[in-house]
């Protein structure tokens, strides 16, 4: 069998288009495949074939994240994007609660791994393996600190009950009667999200011992921290400042 | 004499260096706690350090190919090693406890985190305290699809300090050791320090090569020229002597393997006396290769760096994200949850031709952010549900708050504070209970209240009521 791929002959846009369709299969490397890693040669070799691959990733409202020797990462610009996915392909059917809740864990899994900028900035290489326990741990911890601050100062986080961190601290710690935890326990939000990770290529259940701990991969770096320094967290801000009671603001 | 305190780094360095090796004093202290689940499968006390040594030097050695040990060959070793020194214990049973000193010299006890030393700073004249690792899982940076356990910075120097040779300039001082042995025929000594050399070689390649890692992964803040390039030449230069010193050496034993040749014991530990040098000056040209071609593969770091965008502000994780999204509602983080997962999801991929996805997805409305549940015919409420939990509660603080700023409010101004607040649907759901339940003098004895028409509120209709807190007398 012949396994050379000859590219030469392909037109560019061809191979622009098949790059991107490589890109779609996260788990797929170049070092398993002949043809992408001849592609990902071409896009290290020639610049106007990174230009082609941008403009043509753009109009089908994709990113490139990052291309490495093994593959190129690719994410949906934004959320209204045809290959984005939503909370309800996570968890199906969850109420308004689950849905807040699920989204915080997802970015508490990030600062629970990356702490600063500059281990999300790749900097620092020493990558924390953690546990679902650990993460778990982590944010209510972070939450009993917010509430440690609101008892000092109830200025700090005022009037309203919906407030996530407080929602988190009514969770069950695991569920009960059961060794496995609850889907709607903290730890069972924790799996959820870190499962979701796992299957996205972000991040690698490690087995070395008797738990199991997870470690994140650089598509999971790369991707978080886009979302940290793009504009999600404005969004939050304009929306929380609309929905502060009036007379709370008095 | 009373002469003034001067700062005594060199007990600074040694109180660290004791506190580093707590963590395997505990590990061996362990072996007589029978309440440790693997220890009460046990009828004998089971070496633990020797485990744990031998699951060190398998990640060594294993570092010295790659950049870190596969986490199951690292237990398979400690299995290995269990087996060897308990002959009646199984392969499961063995394996446990490779898995539980692996588990503990990662600090597992403590979340995986690093383990904390403590000792008293005689530069500063306090007690201080710092971290260290032992052992630990990253992913590998070539590959970053697996996991790769690596040592810690304390592990690498208990590892140097068993072999019991100053690291500086031992190296040279062992290659003459072995060169005088092998000329005298001790090929017995000769070998011991062979194989001290070939572990410090494991070593210094390990630690030149991370340090060639972290100058990639900082490509944007190194200063070459300076800070990599004067150490990268001299390890170059004394690799290369050494390299010498080894080809020396080596033609002294091939002479020697002649003389042995009727004294098979002799001529065993020579071959392997060989073998462990040539082993050591593989490693050394293969590291010699590696730096000579560091400023290359510097150059290509920094190409790439270029490719990705600059990211000015890079926002702390934690303190800047995630805490602020704690302290706001929980409809916040709800409305957003498809821009979080979708910035942290690879592109999804219907397939296009599966019909039954395709009626599914055509007849299924996309769930929006605030969701009616499907529960919308109008019910009437003939018996008040009873309220009770933590959410109970809260709302009826807030209840009690509204009522107090708000003298004479009725229900559908309180449905319109509540909504505006950003409650949830079940919240909403409390409110309006809260609201009935008001009217108990039972429930709420403080609360006095009249009837103000009629509401609609959304999916809620009835009288509306108007409520007033009784001032105390």
């Amino acid at each position: 069998m012949n396994t050379v791929i000859e590219t030469a002959n392909l037109s560019e846009p061809y191979k622009a288009v098949r790059l991107i369709v490589k890109g779609l299969e996260p788990k797929l490397s170049a070092a398993a495949d002949n043809e992408y890693a001849a592609l990902i040669a071409h896009w290290d070799a020639d610049p106007e074939f990174r230009t082609l691959v941008h403009s043509l990733a753009s109009a089908m409202e994709l990113s490139i994240v990052d291309v490495t020797a093994r593959k190129i990462m690719l994410r949906p610009v934004h959320e209204a994007s045809l290959f984005a996915t939503r909370m309800s392909d996570v968890r199906g059917s969850a109420s308004d609660l689950t849905r807040g809740l699920l989204a915080i864990v997802m970015i508490g899994i990030g600062a629970a791994f990356f702490r600063d900028g500059g281990s999300l900035a790749g900097i620092d290489d020493q990558r924390t393996e953690l546990s679902a326990d650990n993460i778990e741990q982590i944010i209510t911890d972070i939450c009993e600190r917010i509430a440690d601050r609101q008892t000092v100062d109830p200025e700090f986080c005022p009037g309203e009950i919906n407030k996530a961190w407080r929602r988190w601290n009514e969770l069950s710690p695991r569920g009960a009667g059961s060794d496995r935890p609850g889907t709607n326990s903290r730890l069972g939000l924790v799996r959820i999200a870190l499962k979701h990770f796992v299957d996205q290529d972000m991040m690698i259940e490690a087995q070395a011992g008797t738990s199991t701990t997870y470690v994140p991969t650089d598509r999971f770096r790369l991707q978080l921290r886009d979302v940290v320094t793009n504009d999600i967290f404005e969004k939050c801000i304009r929306l929380a400042d609309i929905t502060l009671p009036a007379n709370e603001e008095a | 004499m009373n002469e003034p305190l001067s700062p005594r780094t060199d007990l600074t360095v040694q109180q660290k260096n004791l506190a580093r090796l707590r963590p395997l004093g505990e590990l061996d202290s362990q072996r007589h706690r029978a309440n440790l689940a693997v220890m009460k499968k046990l009828d004998f006390t089971p070496d633990l350090r020797s485990i744990a040594l031998a699951i060190l030097n398998f990640v060594m050695e294993q570092s010295a190919f790659q950049i870190g040990a596969d986490p199951e060959q690292m237990i398979e070793a400690g299995c290995r090693e269990a087996m060897r020194l308990h002959r009646q214990i199984d392969e499961e049973l063995a394996r446990d406890l490779s898995r539980h000193v692996a588990e503990f010299l990662r600090n597992g006890k403590d979340g995986f985190k690093e383990f904390i030393g403590e000792y008293y700073d005689y530069g500063r004249d306090i007690p201080s305290f710092f971290n260290y690792r032992y052992l630990l899982l990253a992913t590998d940076p070539e590959n970053d699809d697996r996991a790769v356990a690596r040592l810690g910075e304390a592990a690498q120097l208990v590892f140097l300090g068993m072999l019991e040779i100053d690291d500086s300039f031992l190296q040279e001082a062992e290659l003459i050791i072995m060169q005088k042995a092998i000329e005298r025929g001790r090929f017995d000594d000769a070998l011991m320090v062979a194989q001290n050399a070939r572990r410090r070689s494991i070593t210094l390649k390990v630690a030149i090569e991370t340090k060639l890692l972290r100058a990639r992964r900082a490509i944007e803040t190194i200063r070459w020229t300076e800070d990599m390039l004067p150490d990268l030449q001299k390890a170059a230069q004394h690799i290369s002597e050494r390299i010498t010193i080894e080809n020396l050496i080596m033609s002294g034993i091939d002479e020697k393997l002649d003389v042995v040749r009727n004294d098979p014991a002799t001529r065993e530990i020579t071959v392997t006396l060989r073998n462990t040098l040539e082993d050591c000056r593989s490693r050394h040209s293969d590291l010699h290769r590696t730096l000579l071609s560091a400023v290359n593969s510097f150059s290509d770091a920094l190409r790439k760096t270029f490719r990705r965008k600059v990211i000015a502000d890079c926002k702390n994780p934690e303190t800047d994200i995630l805490e602020p999204l704690l302290t706001m509602g929980l409809d916040v983080s709800s409305a957003h949850a498809d821009t979080i997962v979708s910035a942290q999801s690879v592109p999804r991929v219907n397939s296009l031709f599966d019909m039954r996805i395709v009626f599914e997805q055509a007849l299924t409305e996309r769930a929006p952010s605030i969701q009616p549940e499907d529960d919308t015919k109008i019910v009437t409420i003939t018996e008040i549900p009873p309220l009770f939990g933590p959410t109970a509660g809260n709302i009826r603080t807030w209840f009690l708050d509204v009522i107090a700023k708000n003298d004479g409010i009725a229900i559908d101004a309180v449905l319109d504070l509540a909504y505006n607040a950003g409650f949830s649907r079940e919240d909403m759901r409390c409110v309006i209970l809260t609201c009935l339940h008001a009217l108990s003098e039972e429930s709420f004895p403080m609360v006095s209240s009249f009837r103000a028409g009629r509401y609609t509120w959304g999916e809620f209709s009835g009288d509306n009521i108007a409520y007033t807190l009784e001032k105390a007398a």
